[in-house]
């Protein structure tokens, strides 16, 4: 504020004070303060600026320096790399040379000391590798063109990329020998040692360079040792440029053909100590017939190996690259080997092929028609639904969009939720249980019919009434056309549809408050059904005199849950159950014992399936998803998450297509899916 | 609340639930309902803990989605009116019902065809209902049923207005059963309530007398 206020007064000074210099008058003395004042402010604005300036130069310079200390790291692991290589090709080459004998102390030889010998040798490896005793000089120097590559790959010096190119025009000359059988490899090495010799002037040159890129690094060699502690963490981080220097190496084909020499097992611990470091999977080592390989020939063992890729991904493209495919391949061949053997651990994968979206609530069951692509659902919108899955029509409520199926034939019987239907084994008859206590007996219409046909009462010929309450699963016994329903009024209850007085039996629960949830016929013992229940009971009954059979034993459970769906094998006297506390376990018929179980979901399986020839089980659960089990092994194929939650309620339902291969889930997202097997 | 967090209450019908078990586990707060189909677990919850109460159940929880609250009910509308369609099945003939009629004024000609049909009733009723179900699950315009396209809601109106033809022919031509159905469920009831709070169809169309206002209207005439 004082500044501002005596601004005017300044002006006014000015020429006063150039009239009037040698007197000081307070104004003139006021003046000068000021003027000085303003010129130190400028200044150190100035200053300032210059100051910033600084500040940013510095900092780019820090910034630089930070990215040659990284790149000096990179290349100090890029040499750690390499020597851990030659350390191995030094000591492949020794047994070779030697029988099969352990090499004496290499391998011990910590990297302060391998780095200098490198050093030692690089004067002498022009003579090195002309006799047999010196091959292990000549592995140094096949590692230092390997260093060489390396170095050029990360664009150390133009001048070795010029003696590259011309090497490898030289090299080009000698691709056929990459393609040896490997019954020749181990002559191979010398042909090569000599064409070697024949571009040894060009070495020589390459050499100068090198020597001063190795005096270069021998003094980073120092910082490495410090930074030691980091280094693990840092392998996987540099993945990706390793992987392209992989993938240089592998084309390499000097490489490919010097790693082509018969292993040992000492290899192997190499080999595992390498992808310790890369943290990548190390395959389990199966040292056999390496003879027998190597007789074989090498495109065929190629492909196996390209073909086994999957299963060892980087960890397979490593070896390749630090040249130890040749063991490697010997694995992964019995393994592959292993997978042809046995359809089982490359099962077939199945994909979604349609979604049917027509229920408005909850989806309660599900089954395919015994020949023809057709799927019915029952749902708890008190509607059944039949679905031609091979329905191309374009529908016209959904003009413009892609095909859309929709049902061919709805059924209505049920007042409220239907809960189980089953089909008669000719596809012609359908039955379903419904909340209602009621069973309807449907004549199937036509799979190709007009959905907006007139009304045919005759499709609904019959309804079973006798329940008292909810009936949760219908059985068909496909021999006397009877059929048996398990209703929450905890009774089993035996039909003849089309009889006069169709209920021929009543079978009651094993005690007060257990309800039967589930049924089904013994595939191999027609007159007996099994029958799950709640409170962690099963049993199997004999359907003609309506007494028990066998009483199956669960052994100790907790918190007895309700046993949610029971199937029968279909070829052996096997019984699996589903239950709620979310265990699939496996019966057999003749003991009553478990044979198997095992936790098979998050939450509670509600449902199960088995195809056709009884090798896979199909399993839903409340989480979700659905599974596809081996029975045999009981391990899991494959999970797909099928529906959505409503409430704790999610996949209700599976199902096999007895003769396509076709599975279909159905869950309380009102949605029913239908998934086809991978090579279709 | 204790017991809920002591023994988790599983909200699911697993096999060998009662009838008169279903859906009988302690009603959950709208805020707790965390799957995606909450709208619907929330109406049919609000219906089952009382069907009468149409004002209730047509209130949506706080800042709630308009065009997926009017889906999801008229979704719940089609499931219960299978009920209906259910018992017409049952007497509801060709025969004696040729035509879907309510009154005199109109008859109503079914959409479920390329060119509209004179079904009869029954006919009407199934293919009314199965076509509404086709289009409440279409992929075109209704993909999904947590975001539902503004385009799409308009569609919500003519499905409304098909449906309560079969309100209105079973209460013009099967009123025994009609009666026993409203006393029930309560369906035209909220079902009118729903079209006339949401402007889905025209008063003059509303001509089952169900709303107390709806009946002083026919005493006066």
């Amino acid at each position: 504020m004082e500044d501002a206020s005596q601004l005017p007064n300044t002006q006014n000074d000015k020429t006063e004070e150039e009239t009037t210099r040698p007197q000081y008058t307070m104004s003139g003395i006021l003046h000068f303060i000021q003027h000085e004042w303003t010129k130190n402010e400028l200044d150190r604005t100035r200053w300032e600026a210059e100051r910033a300036e600084m500040q940013a130069r510095i900092a780019f310079l820090q910034g630089e320096r930070k990215g040659q200390e990284n790149l000096k790291q990179d290349l100090v692991r890029r040499i750690k790399m390499l020597e851990f290589c030659l350390k191995q090709e030094r000591a492949k080459n020794y047994r070779l040379t030697h029988n099969g004998e352990e090499p004496p102390s290499l391998e011990e030889s910590p990297n302060e000391n391998s780095a200098p010998n490198d050093n030692t040798h690089l004067s002498a490896d022009l003579d090195a590798y002309i006799n047999d005793a010196g091959e292990a000089g000549g592995s140094f120097r096949q590692g230092r063109l390997l260093l060489k590559r390396y170095l050029e790959e990360i664009g150390y010096s133009e001048h070795i990329m010029d003696v590259r190119s011309f090497r490898v025009k030289n090299l080009l000359g000698l691709l056929p020998q990459t393609d040896l059988p490997s019954s020749e490899r181990l002559n191979g090495r010398k042909e090569k040692s000599d064409s070697d010799s024949d571009d040894g002037h060009d070495d020589a040159a390459l050499d100068a360079d090198a020597s001063k890129a190795f005096e270069e690094f021998d003094f980073l060699n120092s910082v490495e040792a410090k930074e030691k502690g980091s280094d693990g963490d840092d392998w996987a981080g540099k993945g990706a440029s390793f992987e392209k220097l992989i993938k240089q190496y592998k084309e390499d084909p000097k490489v490919k053909r010097r790693s082509r020499t018969s292993t040992e097992e000492s290899d192997e611990k190499l080999n595992s100590d390498v992808h310790k470091n890369l943290e990548t999977d190390v395959p389990p080592g199966i040292r056999s017939a390496i003879e027998a390989s190597a007789k074989e020939d090498l495109p065929v063992r190629r492909q196996g190996r390209r073909s086994a890729n999957y299963a060892y991904g980087n960890g397979n493209e490593l070896d390749l690259a630090l040249g130890m495919q040749e063991n490697e391949n010997m694995d992964i061949k019995d393994e592959f080997k292993d997978d042809d053997d046995d359809p089982n651990v490359q099962p077939v994968k199945w994909n979604i092929k349609v979604t049917l979206r027509s229920h408005l609530d909850s989806i309660h069951a599900m089954q395919f028609h015994p020949v023809e692509p057709v799927l019915f659902t029952a749902s708890e919108d008190g509607l059944i639904k039949l679905w031609n899955l091979d329905q191309k029509k374009e529908d016209k409520h959904n003009s413009g969009g892609g095909t859309e199926l929709e049902p061919v034939y709805t059924f209505r019987g049920h007042k409220g939720p239907v809960l189980c239907l089953v089909l008669s084994p000719t596809g012609d008859h359908l039955y379903t249980g419904g909340q209602d206590g009621n069973i309807c007996c449907f004549n199937v219409p036509s799979s190709n019919g007009d959905p907006f046909d007139s009304y045919d009462p005759r499709v609904l010929s019959e309804t079973l009434s006798g329940h008292t309450d909810a009936i949760w699963s219908v059985a068909y016994h496909s021999s006397n056309s009877r059929l048996v329903s398990a209703s929450s009024d905890s009774t089993i209850r035996l039909w003849e549809p089309g009889n006069g007085e169709p209920l021929i039996r009543t079978i009651g629960a094993p005690r007060t408050g257990v309800i039967p949830t589930s049924v089904d016929f013994v595939s191999t013992e027609t007159s007996h059904l099994l029958a799950a229940y709640t409170h962690c009971y099963a049993q199997i009954i004999d359907i003609d005199t309506g007494s028990t059979v066998m009483v199956f034993d669960f052994g100790e459970v907790a918190g007895s849950p309700t046993m949610n769906k029971i199937v029968s094998h279909p070829t052996m006297p096997h019984t699996i159950i589903g239950g709620e506390d979310r265990t699939i376990r496996y019966f057999d018929n003749t003991t009553g014992k478990i044979t198997h179980e095992s936790v098979a979901h998050v939450e509670g399986v509600s449902s199960l399936a088995i195809d056709p020839n009884g090798l896979y089980l199909l399993s839903g659960s409340h989480d979700g998803s659905i599974r596809m089990w081996n029975i045999e092994k009981k391990t899991c194929l494959q999970e797909i998450s099928a529906h959505r939650k409503k409430n704790d309620a999610a996949v209700t339902s599976v199902a096999f297509h007895p003769s396509r291969s076709l599975i279909g889930s159905a869950g309380a997202d009102s949605l029913a899916k239908v998934y086809v097997s991978g090579n279709n | 609340m204790t017991a809920v967090a002591e023994n988790r209450v599983v909200r699911r019908n697993g096999p060998g639930t009662k009838r008169a078990d279903w859906n009988s586990w302690p009603p959950l707060a709208f805020e707790e309902m965390d799957s995606a189909l909450n709208i619907q677990q929330f109406i049919q919850q609000t219906i089952k803990a009382n069907p009468a109460d149409v004002e209730t159940i047509l209130t949506p929880p706080l800042d709630q989605d308009e065009g997926v609250w009017k889906y999801e009910h008229l979704r719940q509308f089609c499931i219960e009116l299978n009920g209906l369609a259910l018992s017409l099945q049952r007497e509801c003939f060709p025969e004696s019902c040729q035509q879907m009629t309510a009154t005199e004024q109109w008859i109503f000609l079914c959409a479920a065809h390329k060119n509209p049909n004179e079904c009869p009733a029954i006919d009407y009723t199934r293919h009314t209902l199965d076509g509404a179900a086709t289009l409440l699950n279409s992929n075109k315009y209704f993909p999904s049923r947590v975001n539902i396209k503004e385009i799409s809601i308009s569609k919500l109106g003519s499905v409304a207005r098909r449906v309560y033809r079969i309100f209105s022919h079973a209460f013009f031509h099967h009123r025994k059963l009609f009666d026993e159905f409203e006393n029930e469920t309560h369906l035209c009831k909220r079902f009118t309530t729903y079209v006339s709070k949401y402007n889905l169809m025209q008063q003059e169309h509303l001509i089952v007398p169900i709303l107390p206002n709806q009946q002083q209207q026919q005493t006066a005439q």
